[in-house]
């Protein structure tokens, strides 16, 4: 979502600025067009997105699906997790949502956004349990 | 219980203090010299404050200092003007212990003792313990690691890699982007007829042209000397041994060090060919090592395992660090040629629009646009024929680079996570990539066939949760 409302609020930006600012007027027509195209990404990316994110928590591992134009499959083995944790930024906040941190020794290893925050909450603490390890 | 608390040798205080001069003072001397005018009273008073500071902390830090064993714990404490700290690492934590000595501990005849911890990886060493005699240096390491390991330290029966000082000056010459732009140049300058030419288009202003080339020389040969300068200083009487369960590096002129590594540290191993070590069959080989601090050059020199050696000889040693049978890269299996076509593909594209312009403004010749494309093909071309991956039942391989080539080998057993990812483009090719994420490296085997990229996905996740 956070992606989508950027490519919206560039394509409103480009827009407004070509037809305020009078050095500016002449390209109004490229403009036009880079904002169409910036809002269909707006109105096609999310749900796309959305559509492909998926999770798996399986016998001894945590199995992650997602990405709308580069597709990306994870595989993090439970005994490799060191920690999970929850975050919340802004937009999350401002909608009632959370998302999930898994980590490994080599770093983020995988995401899950888009999470209620009781499912969040929850999930971290399955993880964090199954992983032998202390939620943060 | 503890035991009775060490203390830095004195000698902590004048190098401590030269340290601080070698960093503070150019910017101090700055100061001096274009503070003039005014304000110039705040300007000394500023540099005298630095100055004194300079003196004080060393001083400070030499008396708050002391290093002692508590339980299967060491603890050092110390602190300077501001702070102070006990940092407590237990004995099972700490992964190396460095000994460093630069031309101002010789002057003392002390060295410098840097500890790194696991999970530490910082830009610093966890623990400094800047001035110790080299027998209660040696000492501390010795019961340090034997503590950690639980093991003792063997005696070494010889280092399994010693390199001379000629070794060092072909490292030197072959080494850098330096003398790979020689080689290029060398390359492409053969068959340009270049008198005539020169007399031809530039006549009177050949002058120019030469000065600019045989400056250009010049500035090639001077970074080469200082290549081999610089290289023949760090790597002086470089050395590699054998000890126990960890690896004993020791190099330097200036500044000697002597680098302890475990082996179960040692994430990965790269193999760095560049263009003219290509040619001439060498190799360096360097370490990927989860933990170990430092940054920019001096992380370069810590994780070099060997500067040069022939192709056998640096895979030879790669698979001592990795602790496996022979490595082979000579039979890595190659990008299929959806792969080639992609990157050419990609070149392509962004001229499609001045080509279209061209074609429309200048006629038929526009389409000429099109052979600005070439050179981005050669190099793709290239690029393509560097790819290359291998997975057996406990390692994998990849290798990577159009000029300079970087083979990384890792243990599955090191692996943390597995990915398999592919972008639009890719797709289109029947082409996938997989990365096997090791603590402080990626090992990307990028563009893979689908198949090929199902398969590597589907041995990884099953050896992962089977191998530790």
């Amino acid at each position: 979502m956070a992606e989508g409302l950027g490519a919206l609020g560039i394509s409103l930006t480009l827009l407004i600025a070509a037809t305020v600012i009078p050095e500016l007027r002449p390209y109004r027509p490229v403009a036009a067009g880079l904002a169409a195209a910036l809002f269909v990404v707006a109105a096609v990316l999310p749900p796309l997105k959305y559509l492909r994110w998926r999770y798996e928590i399986r016998e001894r591992d945590l199995f992650l699906s997602r990405g709308a134009i580069f597709h990306n499959l994870t595989v993090i083995p439970f005994d490799r997790i060191q920690y999970v944790e929850t975050r919340q930024g802004p937009l999350d906040r401002l909608v009632g949502l959370a998302q999930l941190l898994v980590y490994t020794a080599a770093g983020k290893a995988g995401q899950i956004p888009g999470l209620s925050i009781p499912e969040a909450e929850s999930l971290r603490d399955q993880l964090a349990k199954i992983a032998g390890t202390d939620s943060v | 219980m503890s035991e009775a608390k060490n203390r830095l040798h004195p000698a902590a205080i004048p190098i401590g203090i030269a340290e601080n001069g070698t960093r503070l003072g150019g910017f101090m001397a700055a100061l001096l010299l274009g503070g003039r005018g005014e304000g110039f009273r705040w300007v000394l008073f500023g540099v005298g404050f630095l100055a004194i500071t300079s003196v004080l902390n060393p001083v400070l830090r030499y008396l708050r200092t002391r290093y002692y064993f508590e339980g299967e714990a060491l603890v050092i404490e110390g602190g300077g003007f501001f702070s102070r700290f006990r940092r407590v690492m237990p004995l099972d934590r700490i992964q190396s212990v460095d000994v460093v000595r630069k031309l101002r501990h010789r002057a003392f005849g002390v060295v410098e003792l840097r500890i790194e911890v696991i999970g530490g990886g910082g830009h610093e060493a966890e623990a400094n313990l800047t001035a110790l005699k080299p027998n209660d240096a040696e000492a501390l390491r010795s019961a340090v690691l034997r503590g950690g390991h639980g093991a003792e330290v063997h005696a070494a029966a010889g280092p399994i890699i010693q390199l001379g000082p000629r070794e060092l000056l072909l490292a030197g010459a072959t080494g850098g982007r330096v003398a790979v732009i020689a080689v290029m140049l060398s390359y492409l300058a053969q068959p340009i007829p270049g008198d005539r030419i020169f007399q031809r288009l530039f006549g009177e202003g050949q002058g120019v042209l030469t000065r600019v080339i045989v400056s250009l020389g010049a500035f090639i040969v001077i970074s080469v000397l200082i290549s081999l300068v610089v290289t023949v200083f760090v790597y002086w009487q470089f050395a590699v041994t054998v000890q126990g369960d960890r690896l004993l590096i020791t190099r330097g002129l200036l500044e000697t060090r002597q680098a302890y590594i475990p082996f179960g540290r040692i994430q990965a191993v790269r193999i760095n060919e560049n263009l003219l070590r290509r040619i001439l069959k060498l190799a360096s080989v360097s370490i990927v090592i989860a933990g170990y601090s430092g940054k920019g050059q001096e992380k370069t020199e810590t994780s070099m395992l060997l500067p040069i050696a022939s192709r056998g000889e640096a895979r030879r040693l790669a698979a001592v660090a990795l602790g496996t049978s022979e490595i082979q890269t000579a039979d890595l299996q190659r990008a299929p040629s959806g792969s080639f076509m992609r990157r050419a593909l990609y070149v392509l594209l962004p001229l499609t629009v001045p080509t279209g312009v061209a074609v429309w403004q200048l006629g038929p010749i526009g389409w000429a646009v099109l052979a600005l494309s070439i050179p981005g093909w050669a190099w793709v071309f290239v690029a393509y024929r560097g790819l290359g991956s291998q997975l057996t039942p406990s390692t994998v391989t990849v290798r990577r680079g159009a000029f300079n080539r970087v083979t990384s080998i890792a243990k599955i057993a090191n692996a943390q996570h597995v990915i398999h990812e592919s972008g639009p483009g890719q797709r289109v090719f029947g082409l996938a990539t997989v990365q096997v994420w090791v603590p402080k490296a990626k090992l990307s085997a990028v563009d893979m066939g689908t198949v090929d990229a199902e398969r590597w996905f589907r041995h990884l996740s099953t050896t992962l949760l089977t191998l530790r």
